[in-house]
């Protein structure tokens, strides 16, 4: 079990001690680097946090709020079969540096000079 | 009227409707055994029936709407009506109206055909009606070539359809009026050699295009009716765009040449470059963004609260769950934007043998004064195999746009900087050495003069080609 999923008790009570966002990256990081990626498949990210000892609604929460810390980020993959030409889309999820979000604000503010443009072409 | 009866009637209907589909199809496998066109209609009942079909190959005259005109080789059509009429055993149309035991006005227009030398002009749906009756196989027209204004079929997998297709799909509109017949593409830009490729591109499937005189900071063109029905027939609906989600034309999905030339057009029609520092390496980013109308996916309370934020660009996190993210509005992301991921994804791994590191993320959402919601999504790769791929489809076959000069120098730049940390001068060199992303005015103009000058005679004219590119001075 994950050293950091701590539970107290508290007047016969279980409280969830909250993981701060220091440690939620430290696990989330950890996760990633031994599986040697930087994106996963949700469903496996998810697996990996209960194999972690998380029980699966606690797995999901901490998920969800790596991403809205941004430690994680969430997107579609899509695969192609080569043969028949369809496409099989799912969710994944990419552990974030700070140097990645750098990266996509660059890609963003490249993006809104020609999304500028692009108004003006379709309004005027 | 009594419940039980109620049913029965509603039954009996079920079973009507039923018989009728399945006499349609009985009409189509006897259609398509004899090599004749479908029934009007069985399309839809296929559809309904069995889901979407396989996209069709050839574009056929008949399927034309009703009210397109055609004009076809008189001494063809004269000639082939007299001995039709002559094998049913008549002489003129009002013999025939007498035999087939129709009113004479349904073969009137054969008079009129007659009375036409050299280019009989008819309506599709009238040309129809007078060659079912005369018992002309349709597609003898199209094997004789008698068409004048048009040459059919017209094959949808060719690689111009191909090309239109993913050119109206990023930078185009397909426009349809009130009547099927009154139909357009839109397709504007700024660069003067997309407006020309696109052009020719039209002139090749043996359409026309003319470029309007200038209103707007780009190239405005319009294309014939039939050129837009071409490729509203490969699979791309009218209408916006981001309403209708449409797909990528099938063919590029299966052919990989076909499918770098559309990535080529993609990058310079929708896609971005741009350098980023990673611990003060250089880093070169490509992306490609597209967008979709989620207004009707979402629920009503986040919807009121994105729209006390009309005209403005909101992140989807600081108004929507994580759960109604990932389970509604990503997977909602447009089907050409996953299918471009996945064929990119594909051509890295049988390029390199290495899977591509990049995800189709949510950039923004935008809110319309009109109360609309639209997505934006976005691909951004930045890996050495993504930045070799796109090296290899967009410049080894350059058509000479501005992002392709650009994309060129920055690789100089990338290949000369790349792997070390930076310097602030260095830094600021690599940003001195980017080419702008907005496209220089004398590139423009001069451009213009010399690539559309045989279209629009006004490009020759400087003054009105500043009226593109105002738009520079704003602001």
């Amino acid at each position: 079990m994950d050293e950091r999923r701590e539970e107290i008790k508290s007047n016969n009570k279980v409280v969830r001690k909250t993981m701060n966002e220091r440690e939620l990256r430290e696990l989330f990081k950890e996760i990633y680097l031994k599986e040697g990626v930087k994106i996963l498949p949700e469903k496996r990210l998810l697996e990996l946090l209960v194999e972690r000892g998380f029980p699966p609604r606690r797995a999901r929460e901490l998920y969800y709020r790596a991403y809205t810390l941004r430690i994680v980020d969430i997107g579609l993959d899509a695969e192609l079969d080569e043969e028949t030409g369809e496409v099989r889309s799912f969710t994944v999820v990419e552990y974030m540096t700070e140097e990645d979000w750098e990266a996509l604000k660059a890609l963003e503010e490249a993006a809104e000079e020609e999304e500028e443009l692009k108004r003006a072409l379709e309004s005027e | 009227m009594g419940q039980y009866k109620k049913r029965q009637l509603t039954l009996n209907r079920w079973l009507r409707e039923r018989e009728r589909e399945a006499s349609l199809v009985r009409r189509a496998e006897q259609a398509a055994a004899r090599g004749a066109p479908e029934p009007p209609g069985v399309g839809k009942t296929f559809e309904r029936v069995a889901g979407p079909r396989a996209p069709r190959r050839l574009y056929h005259w008949w399927e034309e709407p009703d009210g397109a005109v055609r004009k076809i080789r008189a001494d063809y059509l004269h000639e082939r009506i007299r001995r039709a009429m002559a094998e049913l055993g008549v002489r003129n149309p009002y013999q025939l109206a007498k035999k087939l035991r129709i009113p004479e006005t349904r073969v009137h227009i054969i008079r009129d055909w007659f009375r036409q030398p050299h280019a009989v002009s008819a309506k599709t749906g009238v040309l129809k009606r007078i060659l079912g009756y005369l018992r002309i196989p349709f597609e003898e027209l199209e094997e004789r070539n008698v068409f004048l204004d048009r040459k059919f079929p017209i094959d949808l997998f060719s690689k111009p359809v191909v090309r239109l297709y993913t050119h109206v799909l990023n930078e185009g509109y397909l426009y349809v009026g009130k009547r099927p017949t009154e139909t357009n593409i839109r397709y504007v830009n700024q660069d003067p050699t997309l407006i020309r490729t696109f052009i020719d591109y039209v002139r090749r499937i043996g359409g026309e295009a003319r470029i309007l005189e200038p209103k707007k900071p780009g190239f405005d063109v319009r294309t014939d009716t039939v050129t837009a029905r071409i490729i509203h027939a490969a699979g791309l609906p009218y209408g916006r765009k981001t309403l209708t989600n449409p797909p990528l034309h099938p063919v590029v999905m299966k052919d990989k040449e076909l499918a770098k030339e559309h990535l080529h057009i993609t990058f310079l029609e929708e896609g971005y470059a741009t350098f980023s520092y990673g611990r003060g390496r250089l880093q070169l980013i490509i992306g490609l963004g597209r967008s979709r109308d989620i207004t009707d996916l979402l629920p009503s309370r986040s919807l009121k609260q994105l729209l006390q934020h009309k005209g403005e660009k909101v992140q989807p996190s600081q108004f929507l769950s994580t759960d109604l993210i990932r389970t509604i509005i990503l997977p909602a992301a447009p089907t050409a934007l996953v299918q471009e991921k996945a064929i990119i994804s594909s051509l890295i791994k049988s390029r390199f043998s290495y899977p591509l590191q990049a995800e189709i993320r949510i950039s923004y959402l935008h809110v319309s004064q009109e109360g609309r919601v639209t997505a934006n999504y976005r691909l951004a790769m930045r890996s050495e195999e993504a930045i070799r791929l796109f090296e290899e489809i967009v410049l080894s076959r350059p058509v000479g746009a501005w992002k392709e000069h650009r994309f060129r120098e920055m690789l100089r730049v990338y290949e000369e900087y790349k792997g070390r940390v930076l310097s602030p001068e260095e830094k600021e060199e690599a940003r001195l050495r980017t080419p702008p992303s907005r496209i220089p005015e004398d590139w423009i103009i001069s451009k213009a003069k010399q690539l559309l000058g045989d279209i629009a005679p006004w490009t020759r004219d400087e003054k009105k080609l500043r009226v593109i590119t105002r738009w520079y001075e704003r602001p």
